[in-house]
């Protein structure tokens, strides 16, 4: 269990520096969203650990961030207005209620609800973001998009951890409890997929077996 | 390694929680592999959309260049064969000879050579008006049409009649022969194919569209024969009216009417900001 805790620290290290070194194909609003969201992430599991006494509270202000940022991020990639109305109105409503109750309730207690509902407000972003790359009619291969990659690490990391954050009283909070295990695989996951999105060559052209090959057979239907 | 830890523990939470987790995320990388097998799908099928219109493109290029060759090599024909033999004869009696002759063999020759280069002229002029009918160019496609549908009618084979509607001003010269250029097209197909008895012509339109639709009587066309015989090697007038239509971003489209008795062909433009046909 502590070789993922400790890979779930160092993986941060490697989409930050790749982020730098393909800085320019990086240099857009939305990665340095995500690319702020891997150093607070960074820096919070080293405050986590400088800090035993805090750990609630520094919990408390990154699952704000932590929502924030991807909340941001898929405000910024989604095409719909009314969807992206949506994002900020919920993201409105979500943080000030979130606020209140942090503020309001126990100071020593992980807020389960406030992470659960933060992921399940995520996930809806990022299915929303599939559906609308799945109708777009543009013929672009969507994973060489860093999109892609940064949405799909949010889903994978969000959807598994869900459960755990909603059963976050159930279980120890002790590093070595083989559920939390399962976080600091995620996040590491998770980190491997924004650096595939920091390092992914923004290729254009249609990948191989694409190739139009001159059957117009039209009897494959894609729905 | 985890999952096995956590499977073994045999308390109730754990269990929820391990089920949960499971099925979060295989119902994720679920949904992100179909959506990348959906993607390739669809890309797949939009590259054979675009190679069957590539083609459709290059065979349509190939019927217009065929159509040109054809039109050039009776131009040839008609010059080579008609205009030629007239020039010489003409050119006979015109020679050096002619001075030697009596006067009244001179008057003869030249009347002769004249009657000769008065017919030259009138088969150039035909040459020429069958190029770029002169009513079309003066009077507009009304006037064209017209005209065209009168000499039908006077030939007595067909009864051929035309109503514009809605052609208050002339259209773009080159918009008009081209409207042109596919309603001879039609005609000539009807007239060679149809066998039917009347052609009957209306031209209006509706909204931001402008319509000429063509009514017969005899055998004619339905939508799928026409795609049909447009992705043959067969059909190459069809072809060049398809590609003429595309130069003005217009449609057409062949059908039967209800009553089944007669066959329809409606040539579909889209106006631009003039309320012309592009």
């Amino acid at each position: 269990m502590l070789l993922f805790a400790l890979l779930s620290y160092v993986s941060p290290v490697l989409p930050l520096v790749l982020f730098f070194i393909y800085f320019k194909r990086n240099n857009k609003l939305e990665l340095r969203v995500v690319f702020l969201y891997i150093l607070a992430s960074f820096l919070t599991n080293l405050a986590l650990s400088f800090f035993e006494n805090g750990r609630t509270i520094i919990l408390h202000v990154f699952t704000l961030f932590e929502y924030s940022f991807f909340a941001f991020f898929f405000y910024l990639v989604i095409r719909n207005r009314l969807f992206r109305r949506i994002i900020f109105v919920l993201s409105m409503i979500f943080l000030v209620t979130a606020i209140f109750f942090i503020i309001s309730s126990a100071k020593n207690k992980f807020d389960s609800l406030a992470a659960s509902i933060s992921a399940i407000l995520v996930i809806v972003y990022a299915i929303y973001y599939f559906y609308e790359q799945m109708t777009d009619p543009k013929m672009l291969i969507i994973y060489q998009s860093p999109h892609f990659w940064i949405a799909t690490g949010c889903l994978i990391y969000l959807a598994g951890t869900l459960f755990l954050f909603l059963f976050t009283s159930e279980i120890n909070g002790n590093q070595e409890d083989p559920w939390w295990g399962i976080n600091n695989l995620l996040d590491t996951i998770k980190n491997l997929f924004f650096t595939i999105a920091f390092v992914i060559k923004r290729d254009h052209t249609l990948p191989q077996g694409f190739e139009d090959n001159g059957n117009t057979n039209m009897t494959e239907k894609p729905f | 390694m985890i999952l096995l830890q956590i499977a073994t523990a045999d308390n109730k939470v754990s269990t929820v929680l391990f089920l949960g987790t499971i099925g979060m995320l295989a119902l994720t990388i679920g949904l992100i592999v179909f959506i990348i097998f959906h993607q390739r799908k669809v890309i797949r099928y939009q590259m054979r959309l675009q190679g069957m219109e590539q083609d459709q493109q290059k065979m349509l290029l190939n019927a217009s260049i065929r159509m040109q060759e054809e039109e050039r090599q009776r131009i040839a024909a008609d010059l080579h064969d008609d205009a030629g033999p007239l020039l010489a004869t003409a050119r006979l009696y015109l020679n050096e000879n002619l001075v030697n002759l009596d006067k009244a063999s001179q008057l003869q020759s030249i009347y002769n050579a004249k009657q000769i280069i008065d017919d030259t002229i009138q088969l150039i002029r035909n040459i020429s008006h069958s190029l770029m009918p002169p009513t079309l160019k003066n009077f507009g496609l009304e006037s064209a049409v017209n005209d065209l549908f009168q000499k039908i009618s006077g030939s007595g084979s067909m009864n051929a009649s035309s109503r514009f509607h809605d052609y208050k001003e002339r259209l773009q010269p080159e918009t008009e022969l081209i409207i042109f250029r596919v309603i001879q097209e039609l005609v000539n197909n009807i007239l060679k194919h149809s066998n039917s008895s009347f052609i009957h012509l209306t031209q209006n339109t509706s909204g931001n569209k402008f319509f000429i639709r063509m009514h017969h009587d005899g055998r004619g066309l339905t939508q799928t024969d026409f795609e049909k015989l447009n992705k043959s090697n067969v059909g190459l007038g069809l072809k060049n009216i398809q590609s003429r239509l595309k130069v003005l971003h217009g449609r057409i489209f062949f059908e039967k009417d209800m009553s089944q008795t007669y066959y329809k062909v409606t040539i579909e433009l889209i106006k631009d900001e003039d309320g012309k046909p592009q």
